[in-house]
């Protein structure tokens, strides 16, 4: 195995100073999360004049009293379900929409298919603030300011050039054999999307999905945006944001908020990390 | 390909029907009416009936429920106004003589299911929400509210992907009464209509209405040139904002680049590599909102007062070093890079993972030469894999300016701007939230101008990735 070769040690002196760098870097990475997980579960007294590490020697007192404290008092139950509504269609949507145009791209010829493409790639970076006044407008004017409907849309759209390159890039690579076959053998192409083409991209709907999901589970600025001045139906993310301006001396508080907010999408991605990182490296415009 | 090979399938036996209908009966055929000798005479007589009585229940609904069902779905009523529309003149004109496919078998009234479907789309969907949202509202102690969001949602999540594949299926059924040529031509634009129109709607016209409306005033009904530009390239507050993205341009990107590949190298040599790349992965999905609360327990600072103690983890460790405690959030010239300190603690992962990989591709025995021949370590890195890496690190060198040009949330979160910390992104929040539309989107401006190099590196890059497919 090749791995073997290099995983063999050369000079000794120099492993332990890899693994002591390796060391360094990985309490760097652990350190600011697990003294904020600690912090949550201390009372307000011991946040407040005492650091995160004295915790970890006798006496030991932990409490829930941050998490039912932001749950029922802050209002962060409700903007769990708020970023629940919110992320659900707002994943599902753009998945299903790009999903055909995709196909059509891969596997249709049609004039300025090129051209057309290389518009997605291009508004893959255009920043969504160049959206946002124009699109306010016009959900104001359509009486869906401040819906969920108007967050949906606005993600579908915003989501759509990376749902599409990814899933056409992915499409695109299947073997072109099985799709010619199917065509002699009198498939139509509905047949063949349905029976082939989406089967077999699976893989990459998975990774899509996850980042969708994360993505818009962790968006501050489309919520803001289109949600800002209707409170009952406002996010995690921008009720955390609120929290850390309006707590004030109760701050403790703030780190179960931020618990609360991140138990989903970090236990979504430990459990589907591969599919995670297949996307990010299939997402990547290669130089 | 498939153009080619679709012509060996088609040719039917033609059906021994009667002869040839006119356009206009075989039209009305389709749309369920019985006109003509065919055998689905039955059917069609049925579904004619249907068809009027449909009608006319839409008629009666639309004034009796108008009030409730205007206020509610306003835009479904557009849009399903609009789809009967569309599909009865795709069908009546749409398909030129030379287009048709001369085919006696007249398949079942595709306007008919269509219409049929947004009928009970749209009186369903009232009583669906009002039963669901009571069922879930139930669940939710008796909050009506999010009881009916929750209806809402799920009708979405279910309804959306069954109005694209019934869209699909109805278009490629209407498909059938052109010839194959034709059929080829059109197939794709009805495939790609969905998409085409949210990426129009969403991005393409937003775009062109902001910078339209950046040389407006701030009501949008005077014309007033490059005044917001000039209040943008004037005014201390933007320039601020204009100075800290370079730092962020320049500090984040090398920063995370750097620290990216150094990760990546370093854990490339051990046996727990997985272990360590998830724990410096795991930020990726924390938002920027929790990390910034994250961060701001590392950044805590009290007054070097006696008696007191620092509960800030970074300040605790400078003391414990000797050092006076550092006041990171408000220290101007320190703070700006304490913001970039936690973007660089996010996306060093994903620049990691993306550098991993293309560590991973290198051939490992051209390594192993070079360690044979007595290169050290260094060299093996500088002379060979660098190299090699430098299209990965483009890529990733790319994705981290465009996120140092967009930066929003961890300023929005830390700072909110304050003690010149402002960015770009967050002054045009600011000149949002104030109805400036003109200002807003002048700055929005800027932004796209500053992405547009790195967009267009982009679509080089790719179109060169292309030609080698």
């Amino acid at each position: 195995m090749t791995t073997e070769i290099v995983g063999k040690p050369r000079f000794r002196p120099g492993r332990w100073a890899l693994h002591l760098a390796i060391a360094i870097i990985l309490v760097m990475w652990l350190v600011p999360t697990l003294g904020t997980l600690i912090n949550s579960f201390r009372t307000e007294t011991a946040v407040r004049f005492d650091g995160w590490w004295n915790a970890l020697t006798p006496p030991y007192e932990f409490t829930l009293e941050s998490y039912k404290h932001v749950l029922t008092r802050n209002g962060m139950g409700d903007a769990f379900i708020n970023s629940l509504i919110i992320t659900i269609p707002a994943t599902v949507i753009p998945i299903a929409v790009a999903a055909f145009a995709a196909y059509a791209f891969s596997w249709m010829k049609f004039p300025f298919r090129n051209l057309l493409f290389v518009v997605v790639v291009g508004l893959l970076v255009v920043p969504l603030q160049m959206t946002f006044v124009p699109l306010q407008i016009f959900f104001r004017d359509a009486g869906l300011a401040g819906s969920f409907l108007a967050v949906w849309l606005a993600h579908t759209g915003f989501g759509l050039p990376f749902a599409l390159f990814l899933l056409r890039n992915y499409m695109g690579s299947l073997p072109s054999a099985v799709f010619e076959s199917a065509a002699i053998d009198g498939a139509s192409e509905m047949t063949a999307f349905f029976r082939l083409a989406l089967p077999m991209s699976v893989p990459a709907i998975a990774s899509l999905a996850i980042f969708q999901f994360l993505w818009v589970w962790n968006d501050l600025l489309v919520a803001l945006i289109f949600l800002g001045p209707n409170i009952p139906n406002h996010p995690m993310t921008i009720q955390l944001a609120n929290l850390v301006n309006s707590l004030g001396g109760e701050w403790h508080y703030l780190t179960a908020a931020a618990f609360i907010q991140m138990a989903l999408p970090v236990t979504v991605f430990l459990l589907l990390q591969r599919y995670f990182a297949s996307g990010l490296l299939a997402g990547a415009v290669k130089g | 390909m498939t153009g080619t090979l679709t012509a060996v399938r088609e040719p039917e036996p033609a059906p021994p029907g009667p002869q040839e209908r006119r356009a206009g009966t075989a039209y009305l055929a389709m749309l369920g009416f019985p006109v003509g000798a065919h055998r689905w005479y039955l059917g069609h007589t049925l579904a004619g009936v249907l068809y009027v009585v449909t009608f006319a229940l839409l008629a009666i609904a639309r004034f009796a429920l108008r009030e409730r069902v205007e206020q509610d779905f306003a835009p479904i009523w557009t849009v399903a106004v609009g789809l009967v529309v569309a599909q009865l003149v795709l069908d009546a004109i749409a398909i030129p003589r030379w287009a048709r496919k001369p085919s006696r078998d007249v398949p079942l009234p595709a306007p008919l299911i269509l219409l049929l479907g947004v009928l009970a789309t749209i009186f369903l969907l009232p009583f669906l929400l009002d039963v669901l949202g009571s069922a879930f509202s139930g669940i939710f102690g008796g909050n009506t509210r999010v009881g009916r969001q929750v209806a809402m949602m799920i009708i979405a999540i279910i309804g959306v992907p069954l109005v694209l594949v019934g869209y699909i299926v109805l278009m490629e059924h209407t498909l059938r009464h052109f010839t194959d040529v034709a059929q080829r031509r059109i197939r794709p634009w009805l495939w790609l209509l969905p998409a085409l129109f949210f990426l129009y709607t969403f991005l393409v016209y937003p775009t062109y209405g902001t910078i339209r409306r950046s040389l407006y005033n701030r009501a949008g009904d005077t014309f007033i040139g490059l005044e917001n530009y000039r209040w943008f390239f004037e005014s201390p507050n933007t320039l601020t904002a204009l100075r800290n993205n370079v730092l962020w341009l320049v500090f984040f990107t090398v920063i995370s680049v750097i620290g990216g590949l150094l990760v990546a190298t370093l854990f490339d040599r051990v046996r727990y590599e997985n272990f360590a790349k998830t724990i410096v992965f795991v930020p990726m999905a924390i938002s920027f909102v929790a990390a910034s609360v994250v961060w701001r327990f590392m950044y805590v600072w009290n007054p070097n007062l006696p008696g007191s103690k620092q509960t800030g983890t970074l300040n605790a460790i400078i003391v414990a070093l000797g050092g006076e405690p550092i006041d990171f959030i408000s220290t101007r010239g320190i703070n700006n890079f304490a913001l970039i300190a936690v973007a660089c603690w996010i996306w060093v992962g994903f620049c990691m993972v993306i550098l991993s990989a293309g560590i991973k591709s290198i051939d490992r025995e051209l390594l192993e030469a070079a360690r044979v021949d007595g290169a050290t370590e260094w060299q093996v890195f500088r002379r060979i894999m660098l190299p090699l890496l430098a299209p990965t690190i483009a890529v990733v060198t790319t994705t981290m300016l465009i996120f140092a040009l967009k930066t929003f949330d961890i300023v929005y979160a830390m700072t909110n701007g304050n003690f010149d910390t402002n960015v770009i992104a967050l002054e045009m929040w600011n000149q949002f939230s104030y109805a400036e539309y003109g200002r807003a989107s002048a700055v929005a401006v800027v932004l796209l101008a500053a992405i547009v190099p790195v967009m267009a590196y982009n679509i080089r890059s790719f179109r060169r990735q292309e030609e080698v497919r």
